[in-house]
């Protein structure tokens, strides 16, 4: 997938503020936070897998999700749907999603400090 | 009752006792307003009448308080604000907590609701998206705090994360649904796990709530959720908007 195609599926800063009533400050805000929460959501989530803790991954992925898709309707989204539903036998497996997870959460991240719209 | 609510308050409050004052403008404070952009003479201006976190000032031009400015914009605004002003906001914080905690559900400003979800992201953008349909907001992150915030405050409206620790949203909805003193309160249940019209279902018949939404939720679904559950609501906000419009 390119980074065009890419980016499609993540919400433009425009949506953003159409979606908010051109509150450009909250917009502002809203992906700051995000940003922040993102490092520390990923290294919860290595530390899950790490310590083999099915159920602290599927909780971060689930608190992440909820303000994921704010930003992502697309592929982000649906890899936490996936580790929120891990269990015991399919952590080998969550490690691969990680990975896509990590990769697509690295191009949002790009796309919103590089001020795409 | 002291929960997180009134702590947060009351920490706030400490902080700023202890605040060095190191700004000496005598008299006049002039900012331009965060939202509106029109320079306001702060000192001037009044504290807003937000019931939970500390409460901002009003610009006079829009109306507008700083509640929902980007916390970064509001420090810098107090680091450059003169003693005068500091001194407002300390009597202002030391109401605030006697404030929440005198809350009469009697006197309240309504619409009011109520706003339980531990991801502070959703909190914000639930509580700012509220307060823009005309209700006066309580967030809180506990979602047993937001069983006595119920009980005691019989908000207009509860809007719920379906799961949280302690106590589920679910569970939340039903005992407030079973008792007769808070059973008028309309729910509304967010989920981002519990998407399937099977769990939709559970969540009206099981659980009563009156809305399930599924998360993100985004401030246009909600309104639409919020004008099905109270048209009346919204038919004077749609009121208030012709009349605005028209001057």
């Amino acid at each position: 997938m390119s980074g065009v195609d890419q980016a499609v599926c993540f919400t433009s800063r425009s949506e953003l503020l159409e979606m908010f009533e051109g509150d450009v400050a909250f917009v502002e805000e809203l992906t700051q936070a995000f940003l922040n929460l993102c490092p520390l959501a990923m290294k919860e989530l290595h530390a899950g897998l790490l310590a083999g803790d099915p159920t602290a991954v599927s909780r971060t992925a689930h608190s992440l999700k909820g303000t994921l898709g704010y930003f992502d309707d697309g592929d982000g989204l649906e890899a936490l749907h996936t580790l929120e539903r891990v269990t015991g036998s399919d952590l080998s497996q969550a490690h691969n999603v990680l990975r896509g997870l990590e990769r697509r959460l690295g191009d949002l991240t790009r796309f919103l400090t590089e001020g795409c719209s | 009752m002291v929960g997180p609510l009134l702590k947060e308050s009351a920490e706030v409050s400490t902080r700023m006792a202890n605040f060095q004052l190191v700004s000496s403008l005598p008299s006049g404070f002039e900012a331009p307003c965060y939202r509106c952009r029109q320079p306001v003479d702060f000192l001037k201006a009044a504290f807003c009448d937000c019931v939970t976190r500390e409460r901002t000032l009003l610009c006079p031009s829009c109306g507008g308080c700083a509640c929902e400015a980007p916390i970064k914009a509001r420090n810098e605004f107090w680091v450059s604000g003169p003693p005068a002003l500091w001194e407002r906001r300390r009597e202002e914080q030391s109401s605030g907590v006697e404030r929440l905690q005198s809350l009469d559900p009697e006197t309240i400003p309504r619409p009011l609701a109520l706003i339980a979800d531990d991801d502070p992201i959703v909190l914000a953008v639930a509580g700012r998206s509220l307060r823009a349909m005309g209700f006066t907001t309580l967030l809180t992150s506990d979602p047993e705090e937001a069983l006595e915030l119920a009980n005691t405050m019989l908000p207009d409206l509860l809007l719920t994360d379906a799961l949280m620790p302690r106590l589920d949203g679910r569970q939340l909805s039903l005992r407030l649904k079973s008792s007769p003193r808070t059973r008028h309160i309309k729910i509304i249940l967010m989920s981002a796990l519990y998407r399937g019209a099977v769990q939709r279902s559970e969540a009206f018949r099981q659980f009563r709530v009156d809305e399930f939404l599924a998360k993100p939720v985004k401030p246009g679904v909600l309104r639409e959720a919020v004008d099905r559950l109270m048209p009346d609501l919204a038919r004077t906000r749609q009121h208030s908007d012709d009349v605005r419009a028209a001057s």
